[in-house]
Order: C-alpha cells, then structure tokens, then sequence
C-alpha cells in the first residue's frame, strides 16, 4: 500500500531517516516501535506526504509520489490521515472538528451530520456534537482526535503514539477502536508506538526504528523470537544478554561451556529471554543447567515472578508463572539449578 | 470667574458644541473618520495578504521584509509625514499628482503608518497559531487554500485586535497629518483637511479651550469605543 524504497531525511544537518525501506501491505496493521527520537513522526509524517524527503521514493498504491506538486499530494494525501499525538483542535465544536475533513472534502451537509454523528458512537462519544473541544478529557480529546479521522474512512491510517497519554482503559478503549477499523474496514494501519506490548498486542507485523534506522520488520513472531540485532532483542524484554566467546558449537562464558544452535567463532553477544529459563528440579539433569542463586523475587504482572538471580557476579533474570514460586518453594538466598535451553539462545556477532 | 469655574464652563460650552451638530465640529469628525477609516481599510487590504504571504511562504529576504516592517512600526508618525510630504511636494517624485494638502495625501501617509503594525501583528497572531494545526488541517485533506483559511479563522481575533491598534494608531494620530494635510479649512469655516487631533493642536495653541475640549471629548469617545472592542474580542479569544 505504502512502499519507501531507500528513504533519507535529514533536519537541517540532522539525518532523521536513514535509508529506510518499508513496505506497509494493504490491511495490515504494522507497529512502529522505537525510542524517543528514534524518528516514528517523521517516518508518518513522510508517508502522509507531509514532509518532503532528501532522496529515495515513496509508492502508494503502485504510483510512484516522490516527487508530486502540491495540488497533486492533496489527492494522495486525502486517501490516508494521520492522527497526531497530541490532539489539537480547531476552535469550536466537537461537530466542527470532526466535520472538518468532510468538509474541505465538500461532502454534503447532511451526509455530514450522519457521518459525524457515526463516527462519535464508533469512539463512544454519543451525543458530545455540541461540547466544545477545550472542554474535553485527555482520553476523549484523543478519542474525538481519533473520530475526526475516522469519519474520512481513509485507505490508510497512520496513528502517532494514540495512547501515550492515556490511562490503560483509554488505552484499551482506543486500542479496540482501531482493531475493529481494520476488521471492518479492511483499513490499513500503521501506529507509531514506543511501547513493546501495544505493538504486539495489536499488530500484525512489527518494524523496529532506531536512531532513524530500520532495525528489523517482520511478524511479530518472527521479531520477538528471532531478534536480528541486540537493540532488537533488547528492546523486546530480551533482559539477559551475555558476552562470551564462541568456539565450534560453544560458548565460554564466566567458567561455563554452553552449547548453542550456531558455528560463530569469535567474541559473541549472546541471550535467552527470561521467560524461556527452565527451572530445573533438584536432582534432575538438563542441557545447558547453572547454579544460581535468588537475590530478589518481585510480582511484576498478575501471572508472572520476575526472579532475580545470580551465577558468581553475572545477574540473570528469569520469568517463571506465579505459582512456580510456591510449587518450588522458592526464596531470596536460595540456590536453584537454571537450563538455558539452546535452542532459546540467540547469537549476535561482536 | 476663577480657573476652575472657567475649565468647567469650558467643558459645558463643548458638550454644548457637541450636541448643537455645530458644521464645523461635524465636518473635522467626518474628515478625522473618512481618513482613519479609509487609511486602515486600504491597510488592511495591503497588510493581510502580506501577512499571509509573510506567514505561508518561505522566501529570500523574509528576515529582511519583517525587520522593515518592525522599523517601519517605530517609525515616529512625523518623520513618515515629512518623507510623504517630500515624495508628494511639488518638486518630489510624485508632484505631479497634486495630492499634498488634501485628505488623499493624509490618508497615503496614514496608511503607511498602519500598515506595518497591522501586518507585524497579525503575523504574530498567525505564528501563535501552532504550527501543527497546520499539519492537522492538510492531514485532514485540506488543500493549501482550505490550510490558510483555517489558521486565518484561528487568527482572527489576533487579526482583529491588529487591525484595531492600527486604527488606534492613526487615530491618535497628529505629526504626519498635519504636514502633509496642512489642517485646511474653507473659507466657509468647513474643515478640508483638518482632524480632531490637529484641530485640538490649533485651537488649544488659540486659546478656544470649548472648541478642544469638544474635540478632545470626541476623540476620547473615539478611543474607548476601540478599547472596548479590543477588551471584548482579546476576552473573547481565550
Ligand atoms: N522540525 C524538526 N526540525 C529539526 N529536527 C527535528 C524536527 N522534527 C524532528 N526532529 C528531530 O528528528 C528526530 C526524530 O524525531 P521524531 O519526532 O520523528 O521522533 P519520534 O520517534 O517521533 O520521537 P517521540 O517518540 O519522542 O515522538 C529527533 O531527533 C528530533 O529532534
Ligand atoms: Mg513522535
């Protein structure tokens, strides 16, 4: 739907974008998940034909818009909204605001009655036509901000961090909304977002931006288990990477000799995932298996103890379902056997 | 009759004066009106596509167009009076037009004295308007066109509240007018070019304190008409 063939964009001396190459696919939902400043609004702002970029090309719909003249962006640009961050209104009415892309679209006056009126029970704002938007909540600024382009039904909807300031049923509440526009739209949507949990709980695919590089696009699966790049893996909650060196199918790591997946020599990154960590029973033998032992036990969601544990200086972090810690009778001080299954190891090359 | 007593018969004699519709008060109202209001129309249609221009499009030499424009601003209204006196004298580039001592004169040099204060400022009220509406608005679909409109109507109470301090100014108005309008009167004691400010010049200096009181009270009627407006629009705006 959108294609950017080696994109660059640079802010004065700045490079912001670096030689990005995307291919947003026509349904899709593709999170963009980076860091402040990792350059997200740039990129959609880039794809709303916004900003004009410093060289490469943008496709939309297999029609090259690299280089159109203004008159000609409105009519890309109309098929696509962006809604921003931070929602900002015009003065007026909620009706106003929402009316407004129907309008400059000349859309008569009473299709845009009834569509305004659609689009604020998709958002659950029934009835606020008449509040004026300075009046309006957080959640129902970004909501009513979310219902202004929704009401274009545009092919594409780029959303820039739609719920960073919201509380978590907001979140929920938006998150919902724009799945449904995918189910029953079929629109295309491409959310910016800093935050590791929306994006997998509501994409399809994941593209991962760093400094104004791509660091890796693909399902979330994919992303998530088989990070191409530490900032990848590390930014996924992959919270346990090592350094150690790698010889003929082993790592040597602290005085241990672990067997991996991979035929790398040299000096390695390596990690494994907290919650791929096995606990092992006393007694019990596995591949891969340590002795640890637990300096801290913290609930860090309604399901899962984060273990905090130690092999000589090197800390561990393991994640294990709440009633492990109960079944194993686990405890601050604790020794515990620990396999770190090879096939869960990931490799990155020095 | 002491001072006070003469101040304050002074100041019955003007209201007096006022509402009798005397011709002469009348007639140097309606030239002090026809010029400041015709001043600050042609103003208006010079300075809100220059802010729109100034505000919308990038060019070479913008800086430079903004800092005349806020030279322009402080400039003292009797030194543009002298510059329009000399372009428009007899020997000046314009002399062949004929125009020095007439209100066409007065109304050219109030309109550059508007002009700048009313451009600079409402370029500053667009400029309030954040500048991400404007993203807002094309990501909405609007055309450049649809843009500008919606940040002008975001504007416009800026845009107004400029317009009225340009009128403010020229109302207040006497060191340009009065060189290149020359305070005219007809033999028919009908002002020509003669405005509430410079008539209060020439009649305090001859002693007619009801006359310049009469015109000093309209004057002021005047500016709290402006000021009111400005208070309801800036309370409007917020
Ligand atoms: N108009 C601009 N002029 C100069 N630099 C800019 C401009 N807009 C963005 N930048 C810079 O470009 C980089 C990327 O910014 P961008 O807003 O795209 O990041 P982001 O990923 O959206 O961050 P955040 O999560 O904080 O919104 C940043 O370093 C920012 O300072
Ligand atoms: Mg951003």
């Amino acid at each position: 739907m959108i294609e950017l063939i080696n994109v660059n964009k640079y802010y004065k001396d700045k490079h912001v974008l670096k030689d990005i190459n995307l291919d947003v696919k026509r349904g899709e939902i593709l999170a963009l998940l980076g860091l402040s400043g990792a350059g997200k609004t740039t990129l959609l702002k880039v794809m709303n034909l916004l900003e004009d970029i410093d060289s490469g090309k943008i496709i939309f719909d297999g029609i090259d818009v690299t280089n159109l003249n203004e008159n000609e962006k409105v009519k890309y640009r109309r098929r696509m909204c962006l809604v921003f961050q931070k929602p900002e209104f015009f003065r007026g009415s909620v009706f106003d605001n929402i009316a407004y892309g129907l309008k400059v679209r000349k859309v008569s006056k009473r299709e845009i009655e009834l569509r305004v009126k659609e689009a604020l029970e998709i958002v659950g704002l029934k009835g606020y036509e008449k509040r004026n938007v300075k009046t309006l909540s957080a959640g129902e600024a970004q909501r009513v901000n979310l219902a202004r382009a929704l009401v274009i039904e545009p092919e594409v909807l780029l959303l820039d961090e739609p719920t960073s300031n919201l509380d978590p049923k907001n979140t929920e509440i938006i998150e919902n909304i724009i799945k449904t526009a995918r189910e029953e739209k079929g629109v295309t949507i491409v959310i910016a977002t800093h935050d590791q949990g929306q994006a997998l709980r509501i994409s399809d695919r994941i593209a991962i931006i760093n400094d104004g590089k791509l660091e890796q696009v693909g399902y979330k699966e994919d992303i998530l288990f088989n990070p191409r790049t530490l900032f990848v893996a590390k930014f996924l909650g992959m919270k346990n990477i090592f350094k150690g060196y790698a010889k003929n199918g082993k790592i040597f790591f602290e005085d241990l000799e672990i067997t991996v997946n991979s035929n790398i020599n040299g000096e390695v990154f390596f990690g494994i995932r907290p919650e791929d960590i096995m606990i092992v029973r006393e007694g019990r033998k596995k591949e891969n298996m340590l002795r640890v032992k637990i300096e801290r036990i913290n609930l860090i969601s309604a399901s899962i103890y984060e273990i905090e544990s130690y092999y000589k200086s090197t800390k561990i972090y393991i994640h294990v379902p709440r009633h492990v810690v109960d079944v194993m009778k686990l405890y601050k001080g604790k020794y515990i056997n620990i396999s770190l299954k090879k096939d869960s190891i990931r490799i990155f090359p020095k | 009759m002491n001072n006070i007593e003469i101040f304050l018969d002074s100041i019955r004699r003007a209201i007096e004066l006022i509402l009798s519709g005397d011709p002469y008060v009348l007639s140097v109202t309606i030239v002090q009106l026809k010029v400041n209001l015709t001043a600050v129309m042609i103003s208006i249609l010079l300075a809100i596509p220059l802010s729109i221009i100034l505000s919308f499009k990038e060019f070479k030499g913008k800086r430079l167009v903004l800092s005349i424009l806020s030279t322009l601003m402080s400039l003292p209204p009797v030194v543009v009076g002298l510059i329009v006196f000399l372009i428009l004298s007899k020997s000046g580039p314009l002399g062949f037009l004929n125009l020095l001592f007439t209100p066409e004169a007065m109304i050219i040099a109030q309109t550059i004295l508007a002009t700048p204060i009313i451009t600079s400022m409402s370029v500053a009220s667009i400029k309030s308007v954040s500048d991400s509406l404007k993203y807002v608005a094309l990501t909405l679909g609007a055309n450049k066109y649809q843009m500008i409109l919606s940040i002008l109507n975001e504007a416009k109470y800026g845009i107004l509240v400029a317009i009225l301090a340009g009128y403010g100014r020229v109302a207040a108005e006497v060191g340009a007018i009065l060189i290149v309008g020359g305070n005219i009167v007809t033999y028919e004691g009908i002002s020509y070019t003669r405005t509430l400010t410079t008539a209060i010049t020439v009649e305090a200096s001859m002693g007619r304190l009801d006359a310049a009181i009469a015109f000093g009270l309209i004057l002021m009627l005047i500016s709290f008409i402006i000021n009111l407006t400005l208070f309801i629009l800036q309370r409007r705006s917020v």
